[in-house]
């Protein structure tokens, strides 16, 4: 089922984006973004809530309860930021543009119920890419120093891009809504990614064959659950 | 979280000031008018409340950390969110005293960086640690709950910026103390090692709660400026009876022991004994306890404590690799994009 399957696979992005963006709180660069770019994790961690929902079952068990190779998220969700502002800010900007693309879809699809979820939340996802296309324009246009460094984040996360679109449905039809969401922004900005297409192969996160980093941070999210899975927390 | 207990310091008297100014300014806090920045101020109370407010500020940044650290560990969706948002509060507090304090004539820049290179203070309770999730459940209970009752005092104060700032925190903090009693209900309903796990943690942090007011008053406090000119309305031990009145019952009812604790460098626990001093007086309806360390109170305050080093390299970590946005964002007001 294509429709189940990419809602999952974007309830899991938006999970590990959630749990990535949100340990940046208190420790982001200006406290009004350090407030702002939390609110956008929070809002990330019900997104993936309200999917899990719509996908049936209890959804923190579907949060935390899963072996690592269920989980469907890509790799390039949970690829460590170090503590990078640059990263964080790129990785955030590509995957909100993804996840617009997709909640378009799924308010357009013949599930009434997925319908309402979708358009509730392409309204927070309509604040969360507009913020961030601000804050691309800005670091790109803020100087040469970050400039470069918003460059060698994109560089760095390019080749992390293909995976996004593996196993998605009409795969190269929303890369190339994804592209025209994302390129003018950049150029405004005078920053490139070096990425051609979609990922034809399925050999990456959203296939269950998760990277390092992913099976890190999903031990570190399930820890204390773990010790006691029945109980209430 | 996290009131100002004790940043005040006794002021020398206001040596040079217009003593008729002085008057008037006492007779309208003795009115209960509240003073605005642009009012006239002797220099000390200006400085005493730039002093608070600082140290305030600082506080609810560093409190951010010590619980922003359980965030990716967090046990359910809810609790996830619930505690990014509390520590996303706390942010906010620290952003909103830093205001504040701005006012008092000190920019953010100058505040932020003199918190890191560790030339002012935070508040003691954030230098020990939290090992565990209980621990998170124990600061929002315990350190929360003492903040809100110390604050809510602060907001009966005199500085009117202030008093509107205490008014605005203390309604997100009594979220922050609801869902910690929360926390502490539901694994003190739990397992056998939820519960132990919580009672570790309770051990950890009673003290440190009881420490949160201060140490004893000096005779003669009220009549010192800071209580005449209503910078701090209540004296610390009478604050610290008040939160044992309230927690020790509440400990009792959900089945904690509250234990005299032992520690060792590190903050954690080596040994325990029950607090025999912990009873109701019928007399006075007031709950006894054993005062804490205020050898270890001090030694903390000094730098000394377990967790002084890794809260403040962590913040000046986070500041100095935040530097370049900040400079980025010097450039100019955020604009959006030209459109497509
Ligand atoms: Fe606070
Ligand atoms: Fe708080």
């Amino acid at each position: 089922m294509p429709l189940r399957d990419d809602v999952m696979a974007l309830a899991d992005d938006k999970l590990m984006s959630g749990h990535m963006q949100s340990d940046w709180t208190g420790l982001g660069p200006i406290l009004e973004e350090d407030i702002a770019a939390s609110a956008m994790a929070q809002d990330d961690l019900s997104h993936a809530q309200v999917l899990y929902e719509w996908l049936g079952g209890d959804p923190d068990a579907t949060a935390f309860g899963r072996q690592a190779q269920a989980y469907r998220c890509c790799d390039l969700v949970t690829l460590p930021d170090e503590f990078d502002w640059a990263i964080a800010t790129a990785r955030r900007f590509m995957c909100a543009h993804f996840a617009t693309v997709l909640l378009q879809d799924f308010a357009q699809s013949d599930d009434a119920d997925l319908v309402d979820r979708a358009a509730r939340l392409l309204k927070e996802q309509a604040i969360q890419t507009t913020h961030l296309n601000a804050w691309i324009f800005r670091l790109g246009t803020g100087g040469t120093d970050a400039h470069a460094r918003m460059q060698h984040a994109f560089d760095t996360l390019s080749p992390y891009v293909g995976g996004l679109f593996e196993t998605i449905d009409q795969a190269a039809d929303r890369f190339d809504r994804w592209r025209a969401a994302v390129d003018p922004v950049l150029q405004s900005a005078a920053l490139k990614i070096d990425v051609t297409g979609p990922e034809s192969t399925t050999c990456g996160g959203r296939s269950g064959q998760h990277a390092e980093h992913f099976i890190l941070q999903q031990a570190e999210m399930t820890q204390v659950r773990s010790l006691e899975p029945d109980a209430a927390w | 979280m996290s009131g100002a207990a004790n940043p005040v310091q006794p002021m020398c008297p206001c040596e040079g000031e217009d003593p008729e100014k002085l008057a008037q300014f006492e007779q309208r806090i003795a009115e209960g008018v509240h003073i605005e920045p642009g009012d006239w101020m002797p220099e000390a109370y200006r400085q005493g409340m730039l002093r608070m407010a600082e140290h305030h500020a600082n506080s609810e940044i560093i409190g951010a950390l010590p619980e922003g650290e359980w965030i990716t560990r967090a046990p359910s969706l809810r609790r996830k969110l619930a505690l990014t948002a509390k520590v996303q509060d706390e942010v906010g507090h620290g952003q909103m005293l830093y205001r504040v304090s701005q006012e008092l004539g000190k920019s953010r820049d100058d505040m932020l960086r003199d918190l890191v290179m560790g030339k002012t203070k935070y508040h003691n309770c954030f230098n020990y640690p939290a090992p565990t999730w209980g621990d998170i459940a124990m600061i929002q209970w315990l350190i929360d709950g003492a903040a809100i009752m110390n604050q809510k005092t602060l907001a009966d104060g005199a500085y009117g910026p202030y008093v509107r700032t205490m008014n605005r925190i203390n309604m997100e903090e009594a979220f922050h103390f609801k869902s910690g009693e929360d926390m502490v209900l539901t694994l003190m309903s739990g397992t056998k090692l939820q519960k132990q796990m919580t009672q570790d943690a309770f051990d950890r942090w009673w003290a440190v709660s009881l420490m949160f007011f201060g140490p004893h008053d000096k005779p003669g406090a009220e009549t010192m400026p800071a209580m005449r000119w209503r910078m701090k309305i209540e004296k610390n031990d009478s604050l610290r009876q008040r939160f044992v009145n309230r927690f020790a019952p509440a400990a009792k009812d959900l089945g904690l022991i509250i234990n005299v604790c032992a520690k060792d460098e590190h903050g954690y626990v080596t040994s325990v004994r029950e607090d025999e001093q912990c009873v109701r007086d019928e007399a006075t309806g007031n709950w006894g306890f054993t005062d804490p360390d205020w050898d270890e109170f001090f030694r903390v305050i000094r730098g000394n404590g377990p967790c002084n080093a890794h809260r403040l390299n962590l913040r000046r970590f986070s500041h100095e690799q935040g530097d370049w946005v900040r400079r980025a964002g010097a450039h100019g007001t955020i604009t959006t994009p030209p459109a497509a």
